[in-house]
């Protein structure tokens, strides 16, 4: 019992500690979510480390529980630890406060830090199966060890999920989980009352207590306040908390409060980016003869919102996603903070502006998209072909939607231009008439009146006057030089050459972010870019290509000597750990293009489909004797399913199921995804080929290659869909290798 | 017999690859343009005199600013008649404020920049290598008469460093003067001497960007000196050349109020107090992504410690509508030019005089 319960805190608090360190992680990776691939990735291939290693070095040991106490109280200083040094990555990464990292250095400085985590974590596993094994000899335990610390996981990300991340703060809950450890250490050694450790048994005892009043105490809150005061010396922090969609942050200098969504500016107030607020605001006001009734999706408060109540507008809603970045802009009001969002005329909904705009009564005649930059896949929602497409149902006849991308009159980088021209051609797929307006950022506004197209300054200037509009930027003059055809020739010349390769953007294949992550990795090193723009040569068709001949060859190689018999299984095992991994990249990315709030589900994601993978690979470990059949037929549903996969995303995208079922789908989803990785495995120990500790190892080297290669690379590059469609050949391939290669009589010899 | 077939093959095509592609990496002559400031040392290298990092070059390689090339013991300008970026603004976007206020000027800009500043707003070009940029075939010319067809007042050399396409620039200023244009650069001031008086002979106004006032933030934030810039300044001071002054206030970095007191006691001293100082905010630029926009608080408070160490014309920028963009009279304090961003709402200056007490006010009107 003791012990179940000792591998049951082993799971939970694996993964506590693995998605509170990744929610901070993405803070300082400033959202994106592509970090989330390279981080589990890291945690995977560490974690399998750790667990390679002890399984060498105490492979005999007569002290297991001494050394599993051990290893489980690193793992408990060492979580606290990396949380603040998490905090502190730029430092460490040797930059100034506020200053962007490169993703190499996040990559680089990251593995170091989850190296102390996850080490120790990982021989936690294999230190639990040889206590179990000196105990009781002659028994196999692999399977009970993975089944009750899977079940620790998935208690852990129900407890996490549920009622952890919405009360506590971060180094509350981690010190906590330490607490817990080390609590486990004390019971471990008492347990298993091996010579020489009643002494310890105090040492982790002392450590348990001052953990707990680390935990309970006003310490953890100092911990908090300290970390994340160091990232913005300068400026006092008054404001940090997590919502369900990310890290809200109010910095506060010299009057001035600069309110951040995931380490990423949103606005300034009270005097905001004054340029840009008031050029998208006016130029999608002017251009429609009676701005009646308008919808403002984000970025609202804090300076748009004021601009256009400048207009004879009569309703204003102003849909912004984060309540919790509502209450912080209400709560460091600055007069005009405060003004626009009290204006009888604005009704403000804490509400998702996708599902906003799904469920509104209303029809507009401007729908403004505040937010600038389609930086994450959150932020992206906003600018897919399919929100486009939706948006413009909500139009009155004539109504236009507007909104800005970043730009240049001095050069627009490649990969800026792409990012306009993906969202770009995304608006021209659904609206008659999108008219650019370039400078230093570009403003669109779309709509089916062709009239748009036709716009002067001289209009414009006549309704400026005429509205008796006071700017302090958008003049007449500014006007009249926006509008120049010079930047038009500018723009059109920045952007055609890059139209093809940029694509569209869509909610499953959000081109936008990749270019957008491109532009980011060019301004550390242009080589970078380059790497990217290669990696865009990678397509569908040259990638079956590419597997076919492979497998041609693999097969001419196997030829009659079947010389391929004992590489099948591991072939297949590598291809769907590479494939479990994309499946829960892809449904975490769906979830988040659907949602917006993974960040507040991850842990449930993954912990689900960790579920489903072990209660699978507990139900095929009974049998004995021959599976090719079996294995066959797994191999079959694997292919099936990739290939099902971004159908039912479709699928589900477009029916108009209610939101409780289409999140069951979800984790359904995630559950049979878990299942079909999972119940390969201990088949593929029962066929020729090397034994469980080689396989493993190849599952783990999926696992990491489709973090790394497939969720980070391969998934921004190619699309939910074809990234999946990619996966469902790869396993066709690895199907047909093990049809021609794997002996009838499947038993090892 | 096959395999050997098969093998001479192969090894054939892996020589003819091999060759073609060493074809392709080896240097092409580039079809610039000699540059004027540089010594030939021994052994094939040249050292460039242009801009203080005096880059000692050894053939085939460029200079810290990425287009000045060693072709064969010569020092090639890469860019010269290729500009990157080419477009018509209002000058006050530069901002120049006593230039001609109002007037529109076609502005140039090469790829390659002497600093690396972090918060470089056009690291796209600035940073880049020139083969990656696409660019324009210009030649002083066709530049000079571009700006008379779209009817700008003046050439502007800015968005990187102007510096460093010097040749280039040199000759379209000369060829802008001969044809009536004025002239005009945005720089960060690091360059020579010897170069720069040089330079001054076809330039009617400079901006320098003095990026701030200590050593410690030009090493950490640009990884440059500070003692060239003010060399610089005082250079073109001499030179009876309109010169105004940019500081671009970047929260917790160059904000302290002592160091803004001592460079503007510096600028009095120097460029005496009829040279224009702005106070521009910063916004979250390059790599200095989360670094707050500067508080208006701060700028305002720079704007004061100006006025106080005796400075006439001290301007806060980047904060469009705000009073302190306005120029005003430095005897009556009346409000002289109006602007509202990059406009001149209202200019009341008569013959560069102030109607009201008929002060004279410094500047190309
Ligand atoms: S101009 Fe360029 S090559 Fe010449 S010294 Fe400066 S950085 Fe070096
Ligand atoms: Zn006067």
């Amino acid at each position: 019992m003791a012990f179940v319960c000792a591998l049951l805190v082993l799971g939970l608090s694996g993964l506590v500690g693995q998605i509170v360190l990744l929610r901070e992680f993405l803070v300082v990776a400033s959202g994106n979510e592509l970090a989330i691939g390279v981080f589990l990735g890291n945690w995977l291939a560490l974690e399998a480390l750790g667990c390679f290693l002890a399984g060498r070095v105490w492979a005999k040991s007569e002290r297991p529980a001494a050394a599993f106490a051990l290893c489980q109280a690193c793992f408990a200083v060492a979580l606290p630890a990396a949380l603040f040094a998490i905090r502190d990555l730029r430092a460490l990464c040797g930059a100034a406060p506020g200053e962007a990292l490169s993703l190499a250095a996040m990559f680089t400085v990251s593995l170091a830090l989850l190296a102390c985590v996850c080490v120790p974590h990982g021989a936690l596993f294999a230190l639990a199966g040889r206590m179990r094994q000196r105990e009781d000899p002659g028994r196999e335990n692999g399977g009970m060890i993975y089944g009750w610390e899977t079940l620790g996981t998935l208690a852990g990300g129900l407890i996490l999920t549920f009622w952890l991340i919405p009360r506590f703060q971060s180094f509350r809950i981690v010190l906590a989980v330490s607490t817990l450890d080390l609590l486990f250490c004390v019971m471990t050694l008492a347990r298993a009352k091996e010579e020489r450790s009643a002494k310890l048994w105090g040492l982790y005892g002392l450590g348990a207590t001052a953990a707990a009043i680390l935990a309970l105490g006003p310490a953890a809150a100092t911990l908090h306040r300290v970390s994340v005061q160091r990232q913005w010396p300068g400026s006092e922090v008054v404001f940090y908390d997590n919502s369900v969609y990310g890290n809200i942050t109010v910095l506060k200098s010299e009057g001035q409060f600069t309110f951040l969504t995931d380490g990423k500016i949103a606005t300034t107030s009270p005097v905001p980016d004054i340029e840009s607020v008031e050029e998208l605001a006016h130029f999608a006001l002017l251009a429609q003869p009676r701005p009646d009734d308008v919808l403002v999706l984000g970025g609202g408060a804090g300076g748009l919102l004021r601009e256009v109540l400048k207009h004879p507008v009569q309703r204003v809603d102003y849909a912004e996603l984060d309540p919790l970045l509502l209450a912080a802009l209400t709560r460091f009001a600055a007069p005009m903070t405060g003004g626009e969002l009290q204006d009888p005329r604005v009704s403000v909904h804490a509400a998702d502006g996708r599902l906003f705009v799904k469920g509104a009564a209303r029809r507009y005649d401007v729908i403004l998209i505040g937010a600038l930059q389609p930086d994450s896949l959150q932020a992206n929602r906003l600018l897919t072909m399919e929100f486009f497409a939706l948006a413009r149902t909500r139009l009155k006849p004539g109504g236009l939607l507007a909104f800005s991308l970043p730009g240049s009159t001095a050069f627009l980088e490649p990969d800026l231009a792409s990012l306009n021209s993906c969202v770009l051609q995304a608006a021209s797929g659904v609206f008659a008439v999108v008219r650019p307006i370039p400078g230093e950022t570009n403003i669109f506004l779309a709509s089916d009146e062709p009239g748009f197209n036709g716009l002067t300054a001289g209009l414009l200037i006549q309704r400026l006057r005429k509205r008796r509009i006071q700017t302090g930027f958008v003049g007449p003059e500014q006007l009249s030089l926006r509008l120049e055809e010079q930047w038009g020739r500018m723009f059109q010349r920045f952007l055609s050459p890059v139209a093809a390769r940029a694509g569209i953007n869509r909610d499953f294949n959000p081109r936008a972010v990749l270019h957008e992550l491109a532009d980011y990795n060019a301004m550390f090193s242009p080589g970078a870019a380059r790497l990217f723009t290669w990696a865009e040569l990678l397509t569908l068709p040259r990638l079956a290509a590419a597997l076919v001949a492979v497998l041609l060859a693999a097969l001419a190689w196997h030829g009659r000597r079947r010389r391929l018999s004992s590489f099948a299984a591991p072939l297949a095992i590598i291809t769907t750990g590479f494939g479990g991994m994309v499946y829960n990249m892809a449904l975490t990315f769906a979830f988040q293009a659907l949602y917006g709030y993974v960040y507040l589900w991850i842990g449930l994601l993954i912990s689900v489909f960790m579920a489903g993978a072990a209660g699978a690979s507990l139900l095929f470990s009974c049998g004995t004797g021959p599976a090719r059949r079996t294995f066959l037929g797994l191999e079959t549903a694997l292919v099936i399913f990739s290939a099902a996969l971004p159908m039912t995303f479709q699928a589900l995208a477009g029916a108009p199921v209610p939101d409780s079922l289409m999140k069951g789908a979800f984790l359904i989803l995630c559950l049979v995804s878990g299942a079909l990785t999972g119940a390969q495995f201990p088949l593929a120990c029962r066929m020729p080929g090397p034994g469980m500790a080689s396989l493993y190892s190849c599952d783990l080297l999926g696992g990491w290659l489709g973090a790394t290669v497939g969720s980070a690379v391969l998934l921004p590059i190619l699309g939910l869909r074809d990234v999946c469609f990619c996966v469902a050949l790869l396993k066709l391939a690895s199907l047909a290798l093990c049809v021609a290669a794997l002996p009838l009589a499947g038993r090892k010899t | 017999m096959k395999r050997w077939i098969a093998r001479v093959v192969g090894a054939a095509v892996l020589v003819g690859a091999v060759l073609v592609s060493w074809n392709w990496s080896a240097e092409k002559p580039p079809f610039g343009h000699e540059c004027r400031f540089y010594k030939t040392l021994f052994d094939g290298q040249v050292q460039c005199r242009l801009c203080p990092r005096k880059c000692v070059i050894p053939e085939g390689k460029r200079g810290t600013c990425n287009i000045r090339q060693n072709v064969n013991g010569k020092l090639i300008l890469v860019t010269y008649g290729k500009p990157c970026s080419i477009g018509v603004e209002p000058i006050e976007k530069a901002p120049l404020f006593h230039f001609m206020p109002g007037h529109r000027r076609l502005v140039l800009a090469t790829v390659g920049c002497v600093l690396r500043c972090r918060f470089c707003q056009n690291w796209q070009i600035s940073q880049a290598a020139f083969e990656d940029v696409p660019h324009y075939e210009l030649s002083p010319e066709q530049v000079v008469a571009v700006a008379l067809h779209e009817k700008a007042a003046s050439i502007c050399f800015t968005f990187t460093e102007p510096t460093v396409f010097y040749e280039y620039m040199y000759d379209v200023a000369k060829l802008a003067h001969e044809k009536g244009l004025k002239t005009s650069m945005i720089t960060s001031g690091y360059i020579e001497t010897e170069p720069l008086v040089e330079l001054l002979k076809v330039l009617d106004a400079v901006k320098i960007d003095l990026k701030g006032f200590t050593e410690k933030f030009y090493e950490e934030m640009a990884a440059a000196d500070l003692a060239p810039v003010l060399a610089a300044i005082k250079t073109v001071k001499k030179s009876g050349r309109w010169l105004e002054i940019v500081n671009l206030v970047i929260p917790g970095q160059n904000d302290d109020p002592q160091d803004t007191a001592r460079m503007c006691r510096w600028l009095n001293e120097n460029t005496g107090a009829d040279t224009p100082v702005h106070f521009t905010r910063f916004f979250p630029a390059y790599k200095l992504l989360s670094v707050p926009p500067t508080p208006v608080a701060t700028l305002v408070r720079a704007y004061d410690i100006a006025k106080a160490a005796g400075l006439h014309y001290v301007y806060v920028g980047n904060v469009p509508g705000h009073p302190m963009e306005n120029t005003l009279c430095p005897k009556c304090g009346k409000t002289l030019i109006e602007r509202q961003g990059f406009q001149v709402v209202k200019n009341s200056l008569k013959n560069g005089r102030c109607p009201y007490c008929g002060e004279r006010l410094n500047g190309l009107w």
